[in-house]
């Protein structure tokens, strides 16, 4: 009985209508009210699959001092590296304990892993989303001083077809950045030189020192750059323009195409498998959190867009099975996964 | 001058009981946490980032910059002493800093490794406020084949430091590019050498390989080596450097500043290449290159000093352009962040106070340091009297801990037993173990930035010669290779070491 | 076992491992379409490590034969416990937790070198145990391995 109270009022609350009224003592007590019997005993471990003081470790690290905020109990920050995050999924895919202890907060790198990586011993589905985060659209740069200085987008696709293996771009290999880089190949009909780095932020010094003429990356990686003036944005791989950067078109809208939509897109999720009152817990938690305004400011500041479309946690499962069955297709045309 | 001004204001800040007082607990923590083996700066700062959340910007940036000093300061101590690296910059003062301690001169090598870290990082310090905008200028020009270039250079140089048979030195440099290349390949993501193990798609982590070649090894050999009964006979003579220490080592603080603030600015590697070098550039340079090895004091200053001062340098790419050139300033980077501080060229104009705080409290953290350090070098002195067989498990444990703590994955403590059972007999045979780690760090950058430079020129291998930054340091590379084969010729290759009878040698 | 006969066979080992290291990087691919491939690095470096090797074997400077690898039977025996030790912690660690495979080994290892008195044995190893998971789970913060019972 008390377990189907408990889960009730999870629903309540998680359906509710975003609570910009309701003051912290309300929320924090609500959330009390709904905490499964003796959970939880001890501190909730977020894992990150990347380094310390990356952009997805900064992302759950806020996310886990807000959640502390709500919840009221201990959250630590756990980095599970390696192999560019494989070690980490497979560990949460495979491992974890799903005892709801263990929350991933993880990003689309979790299903590329799965379908590129894991030879069939895992999935995306051996994880259930517990809450949408944020995501940050991937972006083309070019220097103000350089070859592209004054021209757009549609102007570097011209010369890719024009000069083809003249153009070079900073890519890092095997993530989105690369294959954005080969959609954009395709369409224009030449190719460019993509050369690799190991992250955005070094692809974009070697933007500015002129060793490529054009970077890829995420907003937060060139933010102080294009607030000084060094570098403009050429474009970003979004569905539709960004409201705080109209200015920017996106890929789709040049190139005249459907499919070029790639980002950071972030969410938490847990081992299948956790009892569903600690699972409403979880979404319940993350959800508050996550709507603290505070949180939202500082998430924008980072340059990644916190508009929710997703009313639960099903829905954020969808929309990934979604992109992933997306991803799949360009994977099996690109011939990396067999068909 | 402006910039004096800047920095004055820089002072203002800082100098606030508030901020001098997490100025003072970060570099306390920072020493305490980088003194045990293994946990370096890294695992120091990412352990004590969520400390400094509930902080406003100053306050925290000053504590994780005085943690980042601190853990430096705190790593060469359990190098000296135990002979066990406290982080992988800290590999090469285990050489000739342990050999001090072993003959009873801990105190002057603490104190040597203390006063010249705090000289290189005022110095280095100096160059972050004054240089700042000439050297980003600088280092923007340096793309993937100028720093080939400089890695090539850099690797030749600290062919110099290399001892005893060139064939088996030949073998741990080629081992320690071998042992890095297992993992994911950065250039085009392929895995080699990984044989399906997840584990191995992550590739060896240098910690794990450190504290198992230096750590294990080591008290492998003296739980062999020492009798029923027996007590390490450590005099203690003396806590602090003589007049001849000084003497002896001044230069070398000089130049390890200097090449460590160098290739503090240039990414990858940063005080680990830096401490190697130094090492390298004081035996070639001494007119007494033999005492290398057995306690040559400038051993530990020199690279003491170089990687101090690539702590500073490293702030450079960090705080102008936003670009880490390593693990840790990548860390730095993302506690920026989260407190609303974008770095980049707008730091400077936009938070001035952020911008001159932490580089004033850079000075300040230096002189708490050594005021710090100082003292505890009597503290330290005392764990010698410790019996090695009641200290020696609960350094094991350390080690074991210190491994885990990187990925919280018990493979790299299987890879520390590996390299350490390994390191063990290769020290009994008369291998140096230093030559692996830095070919272990010098490897992949050397790899990545020449796979680099070719892709940018499709295939032209004349990209390092038409480029003039990149070419002078070439030819340089060239002729100092030259020079080292013809001195090679003349001693002859297998070597002086072959009969030497191994006992537990240095690595 | 002497020292001569271990460095004759780690000579004959880096031959072997070189050339497997070689062979297996010849698969990789020794060239891309613009600079070296995946395979290019490790195939220089087994080339180094095999020749270096031969180079070794070949060699005329040995150590001296004759003298063993351990100086004495005890020595040897000292080295495995420890080695066994390390061994134990990291297959236990990850299914008891630190606490509980700390104190056990650590006990063991205390009495390696030189038997002590055991109630002292003991107390040292759960001080020490107890400290350093206090030092480093609680005041850290860094999430050593638990074990059944939640610590």
């Amino acid at each position: 009985m008390k377990k189907l109270v408990a889960l009730l009022s999870l629903l309540l609350l998680v359906g509710s209508v975003p609570a910009s009224a309701d003051t912290l003592a309300e929320i924090r007590a609500r959330l009390a009210a709904s905490k499964p019997a003796d959970y939880p005993t001890q501190p909730i471990e977020f894992v990150v699959v990347y380094p310390a003081g990356g952009g997805m470790d900064t992302t759950a690290r806020l996310l886990a001092k807000y959640v502390e905020k709500y919840a009221g109990h201990r959250v630590i920050v756990v980095n599970k590296t390696g192999g560019a995050g494989f070690i980490g999924h497979t560990y949460l895919a495979t491992q974890a304990k799903a005892d709801g202890y263990t929350v991933g907060i993880l990003a689309n790198g979790a299903w590329t892993d799965a379908m590129l990586k894991a030879k069939g011993k895992w999935s995306h589905k051996n994880f259930e989303a517990v809450a949408f985060v944020n995501y940050a659209p991937v972006t083309w740069i070019a220097s103000t001083e350089g070859r592209f200085k004054d021209k757009t987008l549609k102007d570097v696709v011209a010369t890719i077809k024009s000069e083809p293996g003249t153009v070079k771009i900073a890519v890092v290999p095997s993530i989105s950045f690369e294959f954005l880089a080969e959609q954009v190949e395709t369409l224009a009909g030449g190719k460019v030189v993509k050369v690799p780095f190991q992250g955005g932020a070094p692809g974009v010094t070697a933007l500015l020192g002129g060793h490529v003429d054009v970077a890829t990356g995420f907003l937060s990686e060139y933010r102080g750059h294009l607030d000084a003036g060094k570098v403009k944005v050429l474009a970003a791989a979004a569905e539709q323009r960004a409201p705080d950067m109209p200015q920017v078109p996106t890929f789709n809208e040049t190139l005249d195409a459907k499919h070029l939509v790639w980002s950071a897109w972030r969410f938490a999720a847990v081992p299948r498998g956790v009892p569903t009152a600690r699972k409403g817990y979880l979404e319940a938690v993350l959800a508050a959190a996550l709507r603290d305004p505070e949180l939202q400011a500082e998430y924008q500041k980072t340059g990644s867009i916190v508009d929710n479309p997703y009313a639960n946690a099903a829905a954020v499962d969808a929309a990934i099975e979604k992109s992933a069955t997306l991803e799949r297709q360009f994977f099996t045309t690109t011939g990396r996964l067999p068909k | 001058m402006e910039v004096l001004r800047e920095l004055a204001t820089g002072f203002g800040v800082i100098l606030t009981p508030a901020n001098l007082y997490y100025c003072f607990l970060g570099s306390l923590v920072g020493t305490l946490v980088g003194v045990l083996p293994g946990i370096g700066p890294l695992a120091a700062l990412s352990l004590l980032l969520p400390f400094t959340f509930t902080l406003p910007p100053v306050p925290s940036l000053v504590m994780l910059a005085a943690i980042f000093y601190g853990a430096m300061y705190g790593g060469s101590t359990t190098s000296i002493l135990v002979n066990i690296p406290g982080e992988a910059a800290s590999v090469v003062t285990c050489l000739d800093g342990h050999e001090m301690a072993k003959q009873g001169r801990a105190g002057a090598a603490l104190g040597i490794a203390a006063i010249g870290s705090f000289v290189a990082g005022t110095v280095g310090n100096l160059g972050l406020t004054v240089f700042s905008p000439a050297l980003v200028a600088i280092a923007l020009r340096f793309g993937p084949p100028e720093y080939f270039a400089v890695m090539i250079l850099g690797f030749v140089v600290t062919l110099y430091m290399i001892g005893g048979s060139p064939l088996k030195a030949m073998v741990m440099l080629a081992t320690g590019v071998f042992v890095s290349v297992v993992g994911m390949d950065i250039v085009n993501g392929a895995e080699r050498f990984t044989f399906g193990s997840v584990n191995l798609s992550g590739g060896f982590d240098l910690v794990a390989v450190v504290m198992g070649l230096f750590g294990v090894s080591e008290i492998l050999l003296n739980v062999e080596a020492l009798a029923r009964g027996e007590v390490f006979s450590r005099k203690i003579r003396g806590l602090l450097p003589t007049f001849r220490d000084w003497l002896d080592s001044w230069a070398a603080i000089l130049r390890g500043t200097a090449i460590g603030f160098g290739f503090g600015v240039l990414p990858g590697g940063g005080p680990v290449t830096a401490s190697f070098l130094s090492y390298a550039v004081e035996r070639r340079l001494s007119r007494r290159p033999e005492r290398f090895g057995h306690g040559a004091i400038e051993g530990v200053a020199g690279p003491e000093a170089a990687n101090n001062a690539a702590v500073a340098g490293s702030m450079i790419p960090l705080l102008s352009l936003g670009l880490p050139s390593n693990a840790v300033t990548a860390l730095l980077l993302g506690a920026l962040v989260i407190h609303g501080v974008q770095p980049g060229p707008m730091l400077m104009t936009q938070h001035p106070d952020i911008f001159w705080g932490v580089i004033a409290s850079l000075y300040v953290g230096n002189v708490m340091l050594l005021v710090l350090n100082l003292p505890l070098i009597s503290l330290w002195v005392q764990l010698l009297r410790i019996p090695y067989r009641i200290l020696f498990p609960s350094v094991l444990l350390l080690t074991v801990i210190g491994t885990y703590s990187i990925n919280h994955n018990i493979f790299d403590v299987w890879v520390m037993i590996g390299f350490g059972l390994s390191g063990y007999v290769l020290r009994k045979l008369g291998y140096e173990l230093a030559p692996l780690v830095l070919a272990m760090v010098l490897g992949p950058l050397l790899e990545q930035t020449l796979r680099q430079s070719l892709i940018m020129s499709t295939g032209n291998p004349a990209i390092f010669l038409t480029r003039p930054i990149a070419a002078a340091l070439v030819l340089l590379a060239a002729a100092l290779v030259a020079v080292l084969v013809l001195r090679q010729r003349r001693l002859g290759l297998a070597g002086a070491d072959a009969t030497q009878h191994p006992t537990e040698g240095s690595p | 076992m002497t020292v001569r006969r271990v460095d004759l066979a780690v000579d004959a080992f880096w031959v072997l491992l070189g050339l497997a290291i070689s062979a297996h990087a010849a698969a990789l691919g020794l060239w891309a379409p613009s600079g070296p491939g995946g395979g290019f690095v490790p195939l220089l470096a087994g080339a180094v490590i095999a020749a270096g090797g031969a180079g070794l074997l070949l060699s005329r400077a040995r150590p001296a034969p004759g003298v063993p690898f351990w100086s004495a039977r005890v020595a040897a025996l000292r080295v495995l416990a420890v080695l066994a030790g390390l061994v134990a912690i990291a297959v236990l660690m990850p299914v008891l937790g630190f606490l509980l495979t700390a104190i056990p080994t650590m006990a063991f290892l205390l009495t390696v070198i030189e038997r002590q008195r055991w109630p002292w044995v003991v107390g040292l190893a759960i001080g020490s145990s107890v400290g350093l998971y206090w030092l480093f789970d609680r005041i850290l913060e860094m999430a050593l391995p638990k074990g059944p019972f939640g610590f």
